[in-house]
């Protein structure tokens, strides 16, 4: 009955996101310029698409794995981890370097630098810390302002028109999206969930809290340390592609958890991703539709998650 | 009373060691023959600015070190509670809706919505009662971030993304006589702190304690809090941001000389002086003629110092980290 339940909830997202879809691809469309429009409006709606499931996906992951509904993965600062990694290489290389100009090595190349560096930076916090995950998100937030440091002073160095190049990478859009790209990430993020199917499905069990997880025979260190490069991955993907887009996650995953009220993963990620799109679909739209894309959507992003999160505090007070 | 005179003593030799650091040539035998040239640089850009850099040192320290004694907290700082994001929103809508505003009227603006974001984030934190300490600062910069959102909102709105990022970076660069002069107000506030600190001690105890000695809470509290907003937002309008000047300087104060407000208020002071000086001789000399902005040496500095506190902390065993970080929790769930 309940899981009945929650199939009817998913399948109304999922013509939700299909309605808006439909509304993003076809509004105020001159059908004489039919490909032309698709050209531009596709490789966008799939940018939206697997950033809105590499979120999801990762967030809800990481809110089960520290057991807090309330954090996102973006509070670890990856967000100022790329803008300092893409700085440090237009800084040192220049705007003309293969790893800068050619989109495909620019592309791996952040993600493997952030993949990396995120990976031996947390995890070393994450062993210091003895896994308090609040100690982790605070030293990560400071790091955070020590990353934004460094690539402005940077930037302040940098030769103008050099940094005129730079910017378009810096700020978070969906505007200018390369569908050569985005056949690569899908290719990665596909990949990256068949690697991690067996773990995804101890989730649950994984949600129940560390002893009972060991009781029911996980072994948890190995599988939170797997999982949590994962994250990482699935971060670095989303933010290599579009730009740094934080709260996103956080505003998706709570939804999710909202609408269904269930705890099986298997759902939530899908709501999550579904969830996802149309936030972003709906954000994209008043960016370039009431705006005239002088906003970027980080900023839209940005304010609704801070305060959504300050309700979600107010909400459960006490539990945290 | 050691570390005060040698703080002092520090403080007095850099700073004059400063006011010969720059591009023009000032030198103590030119000032004593009395070259106009130099003796005119000296008064009109290299003692403002030093006089700026003692100012916001104190200032900014002094303002964490008394929020984090209200709050019973060792995160709370004017970076982490709101107050310096506050201050820009409110610098930004003078700058906007009153385009011919002087320097008086923007802090004026920046006083009230600093004030009014800093009580807002304290109200919230307590009427949530959290009962792990850290997540009041995550809280903290979370709204930091809200409203730092809604500054960016605005500025884009009005196509004023740039002239904030000037406006905002902090930075010395610009204190020349005549254009900074507000900056003093860190005086008369710092010494207003200094008469109010065994109550601001008190209201650090918790809510029944102060009512039991016959300390008004909610007055000094909202009384503390308006001094600490004063004080961020006097330095913002004039300098700009520098983060965790007010977070990074107590903590390492408190670290030493233990809690006492009027034991370690000086030291805070002096010592948030001597920080910021550095910092300035730094992001000075590292790519002379031209000059890095404070803010950008004292947000690698300092969050290179909190990140290696923060691990210091977790490595040494338990009673330090009580030391350091030690006695909030039951204050908070009362």
């Amino acid at each position: 009955m309940k899981a009945l339940a929650h199939k009817k909830r998913i399948l109304i997202l999922v013509l939700a996101t299909m309605i808006f879809w439909a509304f993003y691809l076809f509004y105020d469309i001159n059908f004489k310029f039919f490909e032309y429009y698709m050209s531009i409006r596709l490789p966008k709606l799939g940018a939206i698409l697997i950033t809105a499931f590499c979120i999801g996906a990762a967030t809800l992951v990481f809110q089960t794995i520290i057991n807090n509904t309330i954090v996102t993965p973006c509070l670890l600062g990856m967000n100022s981890l790329y803008l300092v990694i893409h700085t440090t290489i237009v800084f040192f290389l220049g705007s003309t370097s293969v790893f800068a100009s050619n989109k495909y090595i620019s592309f791996f190349c952040d993600l493997v630098l952030m993949g990396t560096m995120a990976t031996i930076i947390y995890s070393y916090l994450f062993r210091v810390t003895k896994f308090n995950v609040l100690y982790v998100l605070l030293a990560g937030t400071v790091m955070a302002t020590f990353f934004l440091s460094l690539q402005s002073t940077m930037v302040r160095i940098m030769d103008p028109n050099e940094y005129e190049t730079l910017l378009a990478t810096l700020v978070a859009s969906f505007s200018h999206v390369n569908a050569d790209i985005l056949g690569i990430a899908f290719i990665l993020v596909v990949f990256l969930t068949l690697f991690y199917k067996k773990e995804l499905e101890v989730l649950d069990v994984i949600a129940l809290g560390k002893e009972r997880a060991i009781n029911l025979g996980v072994d948890y260190d190995r599988v939170i340390s797997k999982l949590l490069l994962g994250v990482t991955l699935f971060i670095a993907i989303a933010t290599a592609l579009v730009g740094p887009i934080s709260f996103l996650g956080l505003i998706i995953a709570n939804l999710a958890r909202q609408i269904l009220k269930t705890y099986k993963h298997s759902y939530l990620t899908l709501a999550a991703a579904l969830v996802g799109m149309i936030v972003l679909v709906c954000g994209q739209l008043i960016v370039e539709r009431i705006f005239d894309l002088a906003i970027p959507i980080s900023v839209f992003v940005n304010i609704a998650g801070g305060i959504y999160f300050l309700y979600l505090l107010l909400a459960n007070k006490g539990n945290q | 009373m050691h570390s005060t005179i040698i703080l002092a003593l520090l403080l007095i030799i850099l700073g004059i060691f400063s006011l010969f650091v720059g591009v023009l040539d000032v030198q103590i035998e030119g000032i004593l023959k009395g070259d106009t040239q130099q003796i005119h640089t000296l008064l009109a850009s290299r003692l403002p600015r030093l006089l700026a850099i003692v100012c916001t040192g104190v200032g900014l320290s002094v303002a964490g070190l008394i929020m984090q004694q209200l709050c019973m907290n060792k995160f709370v700082s004017p970076t982490t509670g709101g107050t310096i994001a506050s201050a820009q929103l409110g610098i930004l809508i003078a700058l906007i809706f009153m385009p011919d505003s002087t320097l008086y009227s923007r802090a004026f603006f920046a006083f009230l919505t600093a004030m009014v974001g800093t009580w807002i984030y304290v109200a919230f934190i307590q009427t949530i009662k959290f009962k792990d300490t850290v997540m009041v600062a995550l809280v903290g910069i979370m709204f930091s971030y809200v409203i730092g959102g809604i500054t960016n909102f605005i500025a884009f709105k009005y196509d004023m993304v740039q002239v904030l990022s000037t406006w905002l970076t902090g930075s010395f660069s610009l204190i020349l006589r005549g254009r900074y002069e507000i900056v003093y107000m860190v005086v008369p506030l710092v010494f207003v702190a200094f008469l109010f600190a065994n109550h601001f001690n008190i209201v650090g105890m918790g809510r029944d304690f102060s009512k039991n000695l016959g300390v008004p809470y909610n007055v000094v509290l909202f009384f503390g809090l308006s001094i600490a907003s004063m004080l961020t937002a006097c330095i913002v309008v004039v300098v700009g941001t520098i983060s965790y000047i007010g977070l990074i300087v107590p903590n390492l104060v408190t670290m030493f000389k233990g809690d006492k407000l009027q034991g370690t208020l000086l030291d805070t002071a002096l010592f948030g002086a001597v920080f910021v000086l550095i910092c300035d001789l730094i992001g000075r000399a590292l790519i002379s003629p031209y000059e890095l902005p404070i803010e950008l040496i004292a947000g690698i500095v300092g969050s290179a110092i909190f990140i290696g506190l923060l691990i210091f902390k977790l490595k040494t065993p338990r009673k330090r980290v009580r030391l350091a970080a030690g006695k909030t929790q039951e204050s908070c769930q009362k």
